[in-house]
C-alpha cells in the first residue's frame, strides 16, 4: 500500500501546524466561528448534533493493520471508544473535543492518515471497489490511479474552492462495487478493441435530492491522459457550475442542464487546450513510483483446492454458511478475500469498538499480510487470507462475534447517522436499521430472501444511498412525526438505477411491517432464483402497493 | 403551553447546552431559563454575550413544553439534542459502545 514519502508527511504536518494555531485562536476569539467554520471543514471536523464529529480519511478504503490500530487509539483516548465506518470509506469519530483535534491529527498523522479534504467544497476521499488489487473479474490494480488522483487533488490551489463537493470512485471489474454510477465522476478501467488499458469515465452521477446514473463521457480514455483529462473536467465544473444555488451546484446538475453533448465539446476543448500541460511533465515517473508501493504481497504458491479446507466446509455446516456468504473469489490460487460484515443482529450498521479495531488489526496481521479494506457498504474486508487459514479465522471472528454470514443480507443495511448524531437529518436511521435487523435477525429467514441491499437515508441529502437500495428508505419529517418515504428497484452494481417511490410515507412505527410486506410479497410471488430486484423489475411494483397499501 | 428556552452548542466540544437563569449555561434541559413568547430577545441578547465570550456557538430559540423541572422540546430533533442518541445500546459480547 502506499507510504507517505518526504512531501506527504511534510505538507501533512505543516497543514497540522496550521490548523492548531486555527483552533488556538478559535478558543481565544481572535477567529469567529463564522471565519473558522470552513477551516475545520477542510481538516474534517463538522459540528453535529451532541458534538463535534471528525472525519478520517482513509484513502479508497485501504489500510494498515497499524493504522486501524491507530484508529483504536484514538477512539480510546480521545473519543467514546467507538469509531464509525462511513459510505466514503472513511472513519468518523462521534464525539470529539476541539482541541484534542490538532492532537487527533498528529496521531493520525504518525501512521500516513489524515483528515484533509474529508469535508469541504473539494474532491472527498477516492473510492474504489474493497476487493482493488484481488479481484477475479478485475483487470489491473486500480489503486495507483487512485492514489495518483487523489495526490493531483490534495490541496490543489486550482481546484480548492469548487462549486460543491466532488467524488470519485474508481473499478477496475466486471462487477461494479465501488457504485461508480453515483458518483460525480466514474473511471472503470476497461480494455479497448486494440487490447489497450484505459478508463470508461462516467460524469454526472449522484444522489442526494436529485439522484442521477452518471453519462458516459469518454468511452475510451488512454491511462495516460488521466490527469489532464479530469482537469480539463473539473476546469468546466470550477468555471461553469452553478455557484449561485448550492441546491444546483453539483456537477450532475450541470450536466443534465447543459446535456451530456455539450458538456463533452467543452470538457474536449478544455483538454485540447492543455495539451503540453507542464504540470504533467515527470508524471511517467512518478506513475512508477507509486505503482510499486501497490506490489503483491508475498503470496505462496497454493494450489486452488484446499483439501483441509474443503474438508470443514462439509464438516461444520455454520463454517459452511459463512464462506458461502461472506467469501468471495480471489485472483490468486488457495487464497480468498473474506467479508467482516459490521452488521451484528439489531446493531448500529459500520459501528467498530476500539477493543474490535485492535482485534480485527491482529487478524489482519496474522492472516492477511496486515492490511485491510473498509468498504462503501460500511463493512471491512480481509483481502488476502490463505485458504488454509479460513477455519481458524471463523473461528477466532465467531468468538469475537464478528461473523454474521450476512453479507447482502437484508440485515446488511446501508445507514446514515440519521436524526441521532447529525445536525441535517430530518429523522432518524440507524432506530430504524436496528429494528429491522432485530426483524430479520433469523438466518434462515435471511437465507430464504437471498440478495436484498436495503438502504436507510435520514433527510434528502441522501448520505445512506436510499435510491440505490433495492429497497430504499427515506426519513422526513411531517408536522413534527417522522415518516418514511419508501424507494424500490435501485441499485449501484451492473444493473444499476435509481429507485422510485412506491407510495405515501408510512410512520416510523409502521414502516418495518411495511418493509416486511414488501418482502413476504416477494417471497410469494418470485420465480425460482430470483432475487427481490429481479421479481420487481420483472413483475412491475402493482402486486407489492396493492399488498402495502390493502385496506384492512 | 408553549414556551421558550435558549440553546446552543459549547465551544469546547459541541455539547448541546441550554442557558440558565443566572445567564450561565447547563447541559440539562431542566436547568434552561423559561420564557414566554414575547420574552426570547432577552434571550437572544444572551446568546449573543455567550457567542461574545467564546463559550457557545449557533444559539437558537426553541419552543418547549412543560414547568421547570419537566421541560420538554416541541420539535424531535431538539429531544434528541437534549436527551441524547436514541440509539440501542448492544450487549457486551457484540462490543458496541455506551453513546453518553
Amino acid at each position: 500500500m502506499y507510504r507517505y514519502d518526504e512531501y506527504d508527511t511534510k505538507l501533512t504536518i505543516e497543514r497540522i501546524g496550521e490548523y492548531r494555531d486555527q483552533v488556538a485562536r478559535r478558543v481565544t476569539g481572535d477567529l469567529s466561528e463564522d471565519n473558522f467554520r470552513n477551516l475545520r471543514l477542510r481538516n474534517g471536523l463538522y459540528m453535529q448534533l451532541h458534538a463535534y464529529m471528525l472525519r478520517v480519511a482513509i484513502p479508497y478504503g485501504l489500510m494498515s493493520s497499524d493504522q486501524l490500530r491507530k484508529l483504536a487509539f484514538i477512539a480510546r483516548t480521545y473519543d467514546k471508544d467507538y469509531g464509525h465506518f462511513t459510505t466514503r470509506q472513511n472513519l468518523q469519530f462521534n464525539w470529539p473535543k476541539l482541541e484534542d483535534t490538532p492532537a487527533i491529527l498528529e496521531h493520525l498523522a504518525e501512521v500516513d492518515m489524515s483528515a484533509i479534504q474529508t469535508s469541504g467544497n473539494v474532491n472527498r476521499n477516492v473510492t474504489a471497489d474493497a476487493f482493488a488489487g484481488v479481484a477475479r473479474d478485475e483487470i489491473e490494480d486500480p489503486r495507483p490511479y487512485c492514489e495518483i488522483v487523489r495526490q493531483f487533488l490534495t490541496l490543489n490551489p486550482e481546484f480548492s474552492w469548487l462549486p460543491r463537493k466532488f467524488k470519485i470512485a474508481v473499478s477496475a471489474a466486471a462487477e461494479d462495487r465501488a457504485a461508480t454510477t453515483v458518483h460525480d465522476i466514474g473511471l472503470l478501467l476497461i480494455h479497448n478493441a486494440a487490447g489497450e488499458t484505459g478508463f470508461r469515465v462516467l460524469v454526472g452521477g449522484g444522489l442526494g435530492r436529485s439522484p442521477f446514473l452518471g453519462k458516459v463521457l469518454r468511452l475510451f480514455l488512454p491511462k495516460d491522459d488521466l490527469l489532464p483529462y479530469l482537469q480539463a473536467i473539473l476546469r468546466v465544473y470550477n468555471m461553469e457550475g452553478r455557484r449561485d444555488n448550492m441546491y444546483k451546484a453539483r456537477i450532475k446538475i450541470q450536466v443534465h442542464e447543459l446535456g451530456i453533448e455539450k458538456f463533452r465539446a467543452k470538457v474536449e476543448a478544455e483538454f485540447d487546450a492543455s495539451a503540453g500541460d507542464p504540470l504533467f511533465i515527470g508524471k511517467a515517473e512518478e506513475e512508477a513510483r507509486i505503482k510499486a508501493q501497490f506490489a503483491p504481497p508475498p503470496y505462496k504458491q497454493r494450489d486452488e483446492y484446499d483439501p483441509g479446507h474443503e474438508a470443514h466446509l462439509r464438516q461444520n455446516a455454520a463454517f459452511s454458511q459463512w464462506a458461502e456468504h461472506n467469501l468471495a473469489a480471489h485472483k490468486r490460487g488457495g487464497y480468498a478475500i473474506v467479508n467482516l460484515p459490521l452488521k451484528p443482529a439489531g446493531g448500529i450498521p459500520g459501528d467498530v469498538s476500539a477493543d474490535q479495531m485492535d482485534f480485527i488489526a491482529g487478524l489482519a496481521d496474522t492472516y492477511s499480510f496486515g492490511e485491510l479494506r473498509a468498504t462503501h457498504r460500511q463493512n471491512l474486508v480481509l483481502a488476502d487470507v490463505a485458504k488454509s487459514d479460513l477455519y481458524s479465522l471463523w473461528q477466532a471472528l465467531t468468538e469475537a462475534g464478528l461473523a454474521p454470514p450476512n453479507l447482502d443480507r437484508i440485515t446488511d443495511i446501508i445507514c446514515c447517522p440519521g436524526m441521532d448524531y447529525c445536525s441535517l437529518a430530518t429523522a432518524r436511521s440507524i432506530p430504524i436499521a436496528q429494528r429491522i435487523s432485530e426483524r430479520f435477525s433469523d438466518q434462515e429467514r435471511q437465507d430464504a430472501i437471498g440478495e436484498l441491499k436495503l438502504n436507510i437515508s435520514g433527510c434528502i441529502n441522501a448520505c445512506g444511498h436510499h435510491h440505490i437500495g433495492h429497497i430504499g428508505l427515506l426519513g422526513v419529517e411531517k408536522n413534527g412525526e417522522e415518516f418514511y418515504q419508501i424507494t424500490v428497484g435501485g441499485s449501484a452494481a451492473g444493473d444499476a438505477d435509481i429507485g422510485r417511490i412506491i407510495g405515501p410515507a408510512f410512520a416510523s412505527e409502521d414502516v418495518v411491517d411495511a418493509v416486511e410486506t414488501l418482502v413476504d410479497t416477494y417471497l410469494d410471488i418470485r420465480a425460482p432464483g430470483e432475487r427481490f430486484l429481479d421479481t420487481l423489475r420483472r413483475i412491475g411494483p402493482e402486486p407489492f402497493k396493492e399488498r402495502l397499501y390493502a385496506i384492512d | 403551553m408553549i414556551q421558550h428556552v435558549l440553546t446552543a452548542s459549547q465551544l469546547s466540544d459541541g455539547a448541546v447546552v441550554y442557558l440558565g437563569p443566572g445567564g450561565g449555561w447547563s447541559g440539562d434541559i431542566q436547568s434552561g431559563r423559561l420564557v414566554s413568547a414575547g420574552e426570547t430577545d432577552t434571550l437572544e441578547a444572551a446568546g449573543q454575550l455567550g457567542l461574545a465570550a467564546n463559550i457557545i456557538v449557533a444559539p437558537y430559540v426553541i419552543d418547549v413544553t412543560g414547568a421547570d423541572g419537566d421541560i420538554k422540546p416541541v420539535r424531535w430533533r431538539e429531544c434528541i439534542r437534549a436527551f441524547g442518541p436514541t440509539v440501542v445500546e448492544q450487549d457486551a459480547n457484540s462490543s458496541q459502545n455506551p453513546r453518553t
